[in-house]
């Protein structure tokens, strides 16, 4: 199952925050419609995190696979790292699009690092290879199209979220690399998890 | 999974970026579907039958 775009490079990427950003459909409507998005969005978001982690628990257990399936909701919340944000850069907040993306993003990565490390790393070593990924956004649609691959025999259904997690990564490059101050703020909490 | 819920989960989706869903997520959504467990596809299906019934209410 392969997609001819996953093969593009994030290499002609903008700068952070030099992109251009288009009207977000939960800019562009009616209160109640703004809202019926934010709504839609957010119950979307908190199922794929059940069904990422339903997913993972179908396969083998490790000390990693563990850890990681425990921090996916910590990871995924969006709300915790909009305080983060809120401290370190005065009255920025996420808007809907910006939680969706990072939250799928994040999500998805976490499978990835379990699919692509469990049982080779130990949790310490698992949770910097998930943050280095997340760090690199430009490698990040190989990452998770690899960790797809490793997937396909073992966890199909999780294999196919990782497949369409890397066809979401390319669609959303340029919003992704908006958003980088945001994964780098990510592997400051990782750090701080991986004292648990 | 059924052809019906496919179906509708199409449908569904057509209509949302129609209304002005993201695309992309949307795509997302249909290329995983059938990895989701039952009651997981029932309550997708719910999310975007209520978002699109409030979408339209609004309008």
């Amino acid at each position: 199952m392969r997609h001819p775009e996953q093969s593009h490079s994030f290499s002609q990427m903008p700068e952070a925050g030099a992109f251009n950003r288009e009207p977000k459909p939960e800019q562009t409507g009616s209160p109640e419609q703004r809202e019926a998005i934010e709504e839609a969005k957010e119950s979307r978001m908190r199922l794929l995190k059940e069904a990422i982690a339903s997913r993972l628990r179908e396969t083998a257990q490790s000390p990693l696979l563990n850890k990681l399936v425990n921090i996916l909701p910590v990871v995924g919340d969006v709300a915790m790292f909009a305080k983060i944000l809120r401290g370190k850069e005065g009255e920025k907040t996420l808007s809907v699009s910006e939680k969706t993306i990072y939250t799928l993003i994040v999500t998805s990565s976490i499978a990835a690092t379990a699919m692509l490390a469990s049982g080779e790393l130990g949790a310490s070593a698992g949770l910097k290879a998930l943050g280095d990924a997340l760090l690199h956004l430009d490698s990040l649609p190989t990452y998770l199209q690899s960790a797809a691959e490793r997937a396909q025999e073992i966890n199909p259904r999780l294999s196919a979220i990782l497949f369409a997690a890397a066809n979401f990564a390319i669609a959303k490059k340029t919003e992704m690399y908006g958003l980088k101050y945001l994964f780098d703020t990510n592997l400051t909490v990782l750090n701080l998890k991986d004292e648990i | 999974m059924t052809d019906q819920n496919i179906d509708l989960l199409n449908n569904l989706v057509e209509k949302l970026k129609a209304a002005g869903e993201d695309t992309a997520e949307m795509k997302f959504w249909q290329e995983i579907f059938h990895a989701l467990n039952p009651q997981q596809q029932k309550e997708l299906l719910e999310i975007l039958k209520t978002e699109l019934s409030k979408l339209e209410t609004s309008r």
